[in-house]
């Protein structure tokens, strides 16, 4: 409410953020926090073995990881604190706050991360024969830094959903060491390390020839690589959801597939766990008989992964609803100690942000425009995706149904019919404007405009 | 681990490379599997449920001041209702329950009253259909529907809409009534008795009400002395809370608070306490030397324990 707002009005904020988020994920946990360890263990294996081919196939491997995660994946990794802080700034304030020093470590990590992936592609033939005892300990310096980038960001994204023990102690380290800090940790780094041995099994087919022993041998050692990781991967996951709030559990349905797919989620659980049964399916295939088998089939791992993860991310980021940090922050980014004071005070008289203060006959519809506006454009578009336009139409299929009278009785008790919507916070004249704001938009459904947005009222 | 290549091929060391691998490997497996293993099986602490909020609360009348009290609305007598227009329904009082139903109804139980609305989609059980009255559990007659109106139907989302006065619940249970042929027919009895439950014929007083804002300021100050008024446990029991200092890990108290109020299966049982604070999660808040402590001492830990977190709902309200 101090900040002023930023709307993408056509797919909306949220999807901007999971696509940036759920590109990083892709990117990160297979390409580096899981990568460098499975290619360090591998030269040093090569080594021990002097074998060349397999030194040359692992550089080949680690140049591609070393092209993506320093542009797209570092692109994407500085983009979701981009654009969250746009679209959500209090709550990336609010974690400020708590994590003030974990952000800076952070940096520090990465940056020597990028610094030590520069030296250990760039010096790979450099380094090679008697100094090549040396270039394995810059990979293994490289596979703990990217590990720890991941030890520290679990840490805040399991805040976000049970600040568990940071209620009562408001300190960095009982906020850091939150109830899904472990399972989180250990649920991503096992899933990285799977991925990495998938993704590599796919990076490996233009680098080797078809029927060749180098071939065979590599699908056998990176289907062996994601089997052994795939097994505490499943044992985390299962931990990790023990690990989730009960009262979030109830999302579940809608978090997995979406409100439009909530009703089919037995169907959406199965589909999951057969893709799970194919991984480990192809990879006991991989390890039994690797040669056998048409070399497209190998790059189906990785997409299974590719879902998993994906899929994993989006339940993740809604589960958490209506908090966007659980328990003390909703969705939209009012904390819930303040409800009563605003309630009770409004929620225009306490933002900078708008054309209107206070609610008038005169003003009621712009002024509800304010209020969907602070209190409704976190989540929800005006005709974008998950738009209130279209909610409405389902709720009110009709205009004589679709009326601020019964849209202000919706609202009222938004919270107790819906499950994932925060209380509505503010007086109960903001809530009649916002209900005839709302009972406008039926015969305004091409409105997409966020030229006027509002602006700083106490200029 | 070694790097350097052996400069002897035939070097084994203490044991074959791939067996070294094998063991490392299995070491791994069964780490993760027993610290997950671990997680799975011990009781696992869950956040506080967050106080339900709602928009208006009800008080008793003789609790409010007006003068001090922002946002209050004193309550006034209703008119009464006659029996007779609980039997047979007005025109009049089936338009103004449509529009009670449109308002209030709607948005779970469908435009028609089939239980399709779409806010009911995701309510376990749903919405019941107003329309197929073999599947009704409180009774089809017109009181039945003004009970359930003004009730509830506990365990399910449907809640009482007492706000609605005895008239606009009566007009709506009649609009209900009008969904569907086939309703049973009160008789004088029932009748009788509903005025009995809800005194429609001598007319009802409603209940005065306060914003929810300044029912928490209320329920704020009131926790807040009953927290002053509340014994200090340390200065109860001083040897207890010794030891306590002694076995408590000061830069966790959080923790053990949050578990000891929230699992209350120790409460009456020293032998629990000793399962849970030995057993249990290693960072649960108690220092391993708690594990040292003879019989009596956990005897007296308990009871200081139980003085501790006892009062501690009440102080709650201090936050």
């Amino acid at each position: 409410m101090d900040f002023p707002i930023f709307h993408a009005d056509f797919f909306g904020n949220r999807l901007l953020i999971a696509i940036i988020g759920i590109l990083h994920i892709l990117i990160n946990h297979p390409f580096a926090v899981g990568m460098m360890p499975l290619i360090t263990v591998l030269e040093w294996w090569a080594y021990r073995r002097n074998r060349a081919d397999w030194d040359e196939l692992l550089r080949k491997i680690l140049g591609v990881c070393f092209i993506v995660t320093t542009t797209v994946g570092a692109l994407t990794g500085v983009g979701i604190w981009f654009s969250t802080a746009v679209v959500n700034p209090y709550a990336i304030g609010s974690l400020l706050r708590v994590f003030y020093w974990a952000w800076f470590t952070e940096w520090v990590i990465f940056c020597s991360e990028v610094v030590l992936i520069l030296f250990y592609f760039l010096t790979w033939k450099r380094m090679g024969g008697e100094r090549k005892p040396a270039h394995i300990r810059i990979g293994i310096a490289l596979s703990i830094m990217s590990w720890l980038t991941m030890v520290i960001v679990t840490g805040i994204l399991g805040f976000m959903m049970n600040p568990g023990g940071w209620a009562q102690e408001q300190s960095l380290l009982s906020g850091f060491l939150n109830p899904l800090y472990h399972p989180q940790l250990l649920l991503r780094t096992t899933l990285a390390l799977g991925a990495a041995g998938s993704l590599a099994l796919a990076l490996a087919l233009p680098f080797t020839e078809k029927g060749s022993k180098l071939r065979s041998e590599a699908t056998r050692i990176f289907c062996g690589w994601t089997l052994f990781w795939v097994v505490p991967m499943i044992i985390w996951s299962a931990v990790y959801y023990r690990a989730i709030p009960v009262e979030m559990l109830v999302n579940l349905p809608v978090a997995f597939g979406t409100q439009a797919w909530a009703g089919y989620y037995g169907l959406l659980l199965k589909v999951a766990a057969g893709i799970t049964a194919l991984l480990i399916g192809l990879c006991l295939w991989g390890l039994w008989q690797p040669k056998r088998t048409n070399a497209a089939v190998w790059i189906l791992p990785i997409i299974c992964f590719a879902i998993l993860m994906g899929q994993f991310e989006r339940t993740r980021q809604f589960i958490r609803k209506p908090y966007v940090i659980g328990f003390y922050m909703f969705s939209n980014g009012i904390r819930v100690s303040d409800v009563p004071y605003i309630l009770k005070t409004g929620v225009l008289a306490n933002s900078l942000w708008t054309r209107h203060t206070t609610v008038t006959p005169e003003n009621k519809v712009e002024a509800g425009r304010d209020v969907f506006m602070i209190a409704c454009s976190r989540c929800h578009t005006l005709n974008g995706m998950n738009s209130v336009s279209s909610n409405l139409a389902r709720l009110y299929p009709g205009q004589a149904w679709w009326n601020a009278g019964a849209i202000d009785t919706y609202i009222k008790n938004i919270h107790g019919a819906r499950p994932h919507m925060p209380p509505f916070a503010g007086t109960a004249a903001e809530r009649s404007a916002l209900a005839a704001y709302l009972a406008t938009l039926y015969d305004r459904r091409d409105l997409t405009s966020t030229a006027d947005l509002p602006t700083n009222n106490r200029k | 681990m070694d790097i350097d290549r052996p400069t002897d091929p035939t070097d084994t060391r203490w044991l074959p490379s791939r067996w070294k691998a094998l063991l490392i490997g299995a070491a791994i497996q069964l780490i993760l599997a027993a610290w997950g293993g671990w997680y799975l099986f011990t009781p696992q602490p869950q956040p506080a449920k967050p106080r339900q909020l709602v928009n208006e609360v009800l008080i008793p009348e003789d609790m409010v001041y007006p003068d001090t009290d922002q946002g209050i609305k004193i309550g006034k007598k209703l008119p009464s209702i006659d029996l007779k227009e609980v039997a047979a329904a007005s025109p009049a009082q089936l338009k103004a329950g449509a529009d009670i139903f449109a308002q209030n109804c709607v948005s779970c139980h469908g435009l028609n009253g089939k239980g399709d609305g779409p806010a009911g989609i995701t309510l376990n059980p749903g919405p019941r259909d107003l329309t197929a009255l073999n599947t009704w559990k409180n009774g089809t007659r017109t009181s039945d529907i003004f009970r359930t109106i003004s009730l509830g139907s506990p365990g399910t989302r449907m809640s009482a809409f007492d706000f609605l006065s005895p008239g606009e619940r009566l007009a709506l249970a009649h609009f209900v009534e009008s969904l569907a042929p086939g309703h049973a027919r009160d008789t004088a009895e029932s009748l009788q008795s509903l005025d009995r439950q809800f005194n429609l014929s001598q007319g009802v007083t409603e209940p005065s009400t306060i914003p929810v804002s300044t029912a928490m300021d209320k329920l704020v100050a009131e926790a807040a002395a009953a927290a002053r008024a509340a014994p200090n446990p340390d200065a109860v029991d001083p040897a207890g809370a010794q030891l306590f200092r002694e076995v408590a890990d000061s830069m966790r108290v959080s923790s053990l608070d949050y578990w000891l109020s929230h699992d209350s299966s120790w409460m009456k049982d020293p032998a629990r306490l000793r399962i849970l604070a030995v057993g249990g999660s290693p960072t649960n808040g108690f220092l391993p030397r708690v594990g040292m402590l003879d019989e009596k001492s956990w005897g007296a830990l308990h009871r200081y324990l139980l003085v501790r977190y006892q009062k501690k709902p009440e102080q709650k309200g201090q936050q």
